[in-house]
């Protein structure tokens, strides 16, 4: 599984589309850093670019590779390693350089402007967090798309699908939701069902660690006192182990079935 | 030594082998031959655990291909079509190889022989098809093992390299190699090939020597005999 | 004019405290404050040295300078320790501590009833259930005072300065923290109060209802339970006063309700839950404020109208106003920056083109369903502000300001 990784890393940190996606956060990071400069205000909107853009590139990058993999994989299995090692090493050299060219988009441009030293190190290392955590969670799902369908148009559309449902079509659902049962009390559902998408779960946890949700009357205060503590934590991690192992999981168990 | 023991397979509906049975223990070049879609690879796959049968099992060497991976190790493989990762370089795919299954006895040999030398440090996006085939061709017969399984191993090489490739294969069955190949090319097969195994309508058709083929069906050389073959099995549809 | 009364005021003090001076203390001839208050003339002046147990409080009958040499006064848990019923009454310099608490009296480290020009001066109150309470008294000066009421709910903790039908009173430079208000006052007229830090009160930093004619200027009211509640009063003046980081579940920077004809102005509201909330307020002039990282920097409920406002920055609130009722057409909002904004400037005249409309789909959203506030920051919530402003539908299209400024106002 080393050598997989090692190489497929290799592989990948020299693809031009990863180094896109490193220059793109690189420019949008540094020009949002200078257009605001408030460090606090910088996070809160480099706060979408985290929460959709990395889920959406990550699913995007993650399918178009996994794609170029299965052209070669029966070649890599011909030779005496598992299947389980094999994957498992593809799917790890995806996420590593996802977060790999997203730290240094995002984290470069900060550190010159001395994040660290500011009031808000705190909330950059959980905007860190949160993106590493979606790239691995992303990447996950985008391999269990790329071996689930054969067909590399409909992966992608399957990909953005899933995308759009995350970033978007869960939340519909979600105030769908918060307007036909307005007169119960949402608040149990509410946590539960931010908890149920990766996205939303980082967007609460960013929330809550920004002192975003401490202005946000009652509801905040719920949101504040439930995520915003050491307790809360331990469910967010719980939210995300579900998401990191779910979509893996799938992923190996399809390919550990597949023919190639 | 291959056992293939009462092995299906379907894809979806469609059956693909079905119930085949064969033994190869003796060293020598085995061509499967058949029409498209008869079952050639998907038989070479299966061998190679890239395929999973549906009932029966392949053994080489006594190991079984579902159970088993260390079986692999006297056994090189030459996938169909060649593609590899486009961001490595050839010398880091060959590292690769040698890091995933120990050190190869042959390469620089073989990197010679190909002419290979002069992309070593070129990047897989930049190689045109034929050099990529060429590169193929090196991380499977750079391993001096006793069992070689060869997909289409002439296509989409250049004629000095098949005839390269051609000598190649007839010296390793003189050092006792066992070569299994599949191929369209029936003067390949008549110039190299000591047995025949033809699959057709998901089973072992014809199992014989080349002689054996061009008599029985009373042709001059194998592709006649084969399109005799084919045709005589149109006729018998059509009744 | 209330400078000049107040200095006249004390150098009468001053001169009169000549008069007679009384030292008590632990090896004095008069060794407790029973005795000194039975010796005192009219304008004497005690002066006290030394830790004093009380069983009960001490009452001035009489104008009197209390002055402290370090001098502790210790209630014991029992009793509060000053009840002022005369006029002309100093008190400086003391440290009084542990009234405890009392469900049947108003019990306050000192008491001022139906007293005139009384002057409360460097007293640090610590420990105590009323701070100062002050009822039907006037001319009262309250200066650099620290109030610590060490209350951890409304139930054990009373206000820190309460004032009750009092006129012109001076508040100033005080420290007022851990009491239920920080600052309370209940008609009491014609008053100043400048330059207080009010922070960390369980309820309001101030409370103030029924109070007219008053002015409150620079001070600071910081991470208290439900902000400043300034309710049912006219004619007051809001100056440069800085509301900060009053969050909570149900909390305000500054609550207005039933105020009119007030000017609120060059205020600093910040990291509140919501910056300013007015209900039924009129004829109010909101001019020159910062209102920054707010959950809502404005919430106009009821029928509020006939206000202004112009010249404010609004920056990097989570909402920037929020109305449920269509009735806020008669509320000019005119020249001020919002950091939402994304219009143009052609002509370079600092204001933009296009009108802005403050109150964003997601923010009537979030005032009918106040859970889906959840979605903040989500796409989704762009996505509705973006329909909203394409086709409005349901925010209020009167809520808005048609002349926007494109560069936020340098505030000093």
């Amino acid at each position: 599984m080393r050598k997989i990784l090692q190489y497929g890393f290799i592989d990948l940190l020299r693809s031009k589309w990863m180094m896109g996606y490193g220059i793109v956060f690189f420019c949008l990071t540094s020009t949002i850093l200078y257009l605001i400069g408030d460090f606090k205000q910088v996070i809160i909107s480099m706060m979408y670019l985290v929460l959709y853009l990395i889920p959406l590139l990550s699913v995007i990058l993650g399918i178009m590779y996994g794609y170029q993999i299965r052209e070669y994989i029966a070649w890599v299995l011909s030779h005496p390693v598992s299947r389980k090692n094999v994957f498992m090493g593809y799917y790890l050299s995806l996420s590593l350089v996802l977060i790999i060219y997203f730290l240094i988009g995002m984290g470069i441009p900060f550190l010159i402007a001395g994040v660290l030293h500011s009031t808000s190190a705190d909330a950059f290392a959980f905007l860190l967090i949160a993106g590493i955590v979606l790239c691995f969670i992303f990447s996950g799902i985008a391999l269990w798309v790329v071996f689930g369908f054969d067909h590399k148009l409909l992966g992608l559309g399957m990909g953005l699908l899933i995308w759009l449902g995350m970033a978007v079509l869960y939340d519909v659902f979600f105030l769908i939701a918060v307007i036909a049962y307005q007169d119960y009390p949402l608040e149990i559902f509410a946590i539960v069902a931010s908890m149920l998408n990766p996205v939303d779960l980082s967007r609460i946890l960013l929330i809550a660690h920004l002192d975003l949700s401490a202005l946000l009357g009652y509801t905040g205060a719920v949101i504040k006192s439930f995520f915003g503590t050491n307790g809360g934590l331990i469910w967010i991690c719980a939210g995300y182990l579900i998401w990191l192992i779910i979509p893996v999981w799938r992923y190996m168990h399809i390919t550990s079935k597949k023919d190639f | 030594m291959i056992e293939i023991k009462n092995l299906s397979k379907a894809y979806k509906k469609r059956k693909v082998l079905h119930h085949i049975d064969a033994t190869i223990s003796n060293p020598g070049i085995y061509a499967v031959l058949g029409p498209n879609g008869s079952g050639k690879t998907t038989l070479m796959k299966i061998c190679m655990g890239l395929v999973l049968p549906d009932e029966g099992d392949v053994y080489i060497y006594r190991e079984s291909v579902r159970a088993s991976i260390q079986y692999r190790r006297m056994v090189s493989y030459l996938p169909q079509i060649a593609r590899f990762p486009d961001n490595l370089k050839v010398k880091e795919l060959l590292q690769l190889t040698e890091h995933l299954r120990g050190k190869a006895q042959r390469k620089e040999m073989l990197m010679e022989l190909l002419d290979l030398d002069p992309y070593m440090d070129q990047l897989f996006r930049n190689l045109s098809g034929g050099t990529q085939q060429k590169v193929n061709l090196v991380t499977c017969l750079m391993y001096d093992v006793p069992l070689y399984l060869l997909d289409e191993p002439t296509a989409a090489l250049d004629p000095v390299t098949q005839i390269r490739l051609k000598e190649f294969i007839q010296h390793e069955r003189e050092r006792g190699k066992m070569v299994v190949l599949t191929t369209h090319v029936p003067h390949l097969v008549q110039a190299i090939a000591d047995e025949i195994f033809f699959l057709l309508y998901g089973d072992i058709y014809f199992h014989g020597s080349v002689e054996q083929l061009i008599g029985a069906y009373q042709a001059n050389d194998v592709e006649e005999a084969i399109a005799r073959l084919l045709m005589y099995e149109q006729e018998k549809v059509k009744i | 004019m209330k400078k000049i009364f107040l200095f006249c005021f004390l150098a009468i003090l001053t001169i009169k405290s000549r008069a007679g001076k009384i030292q008590v203390c632990a090896s004095c001839e008069v060794q407790t404050i029973e005795k000194a208050l039975q010796q005192a003339k009219p304008y004497d002046t005690i002066l006290l040295r030394g830790t004093f147990r009380l069983d009960s409080a001490y009452t001035i009958t009489m104008p009197l300078s209390i002055i402290g040499q370090q001098a502790v006064l210790d209630g014991q848990g029992k009793t509060g320790m000053w009840v002022i019923h005369a006029n002309h009454v100093l008190i400086r310099d003391l440290i009084l501590q542990h009234t405890g608490m009392s469900y049947v009296e108003d019990r306050a480290a000192i008491s001022i009833s139906k007293s005139n020009h009384i002057s409360i001066i460097d007293v640090k109150i610590i420990q105590s259930f009323f701070g100062i309470y002050a009822y039907q008294s006037k001319h009262i000066l309250i200066e650099r005072n620290f109030f610590d009421g060490s209350g951890s709910s409304e139930f054990n903790a009373a206000n820190g300065i309460h004032l009750w039908y009092c006129d012109s009173v001076n508040l100033i430079d005080n420290i007022v923290q851990h009491h239920r208000d920080g600052i309370y006052l209940e008609f009491t007229h014609n008053s100043e109060i400048r330059n207080n830090i009010s922070s960390n009160n369980i309820r309001y930093g101030m409370h103030f209802m029924f109070s007219n004619n008053d002015a409150y200027i620079g001070n600071t009211f910081q991470s208290n339970g439900a902000g400043v509640a300034v309710m049912y009063s006219h004619h007051i003046q809001m100056k440069k006063n800085t509301f900060s980081r009053n969050h909570g579940p149900n909390a305000y920077g500054l609550l207005l309700k039933e105020i009119h004809d007030s000017e609120i102005k060059q205020n600093y509201f910040v990291e509140n839950t919501v910056g300013i909330f007015m209900e039924e307020c009129t004829r109010l002039n909101i001019i020159g404020n910062n209102i920054q990282s707010n959950g809502w920097a404005m919430r106009i409920t009821g029928s509020s109208s006939n206000n202004e406002i112009t010249q404010n920055n609004f920056l990097q609130n989570s909402f920037d106003v929020a109305s449920l009722t269509a009735n806020v057409q008669d509320n000019r909002f005119y020249e001020n920056y919002w950091s939402d904004y994304r219009g143009y400037d052609l002509n370079g005249d600092n204001i933009g083109d296009v009108p802005f409309h403050p109150m964003r789909m997601f923010a009537y959203v979030v005032m009918r369903y106040d859970i889906s506030v959840i979605l903040l920051r989500s796409l989704l919530e762009s996505l509705l502000n973006i329909a909203e402003s394409v086709i409005p539908i349901v925010t209020p299209s009167k809520l808005v300001d048609l002349a926007p400024l494109m560069k936020p106002i340098q505030h000093d």
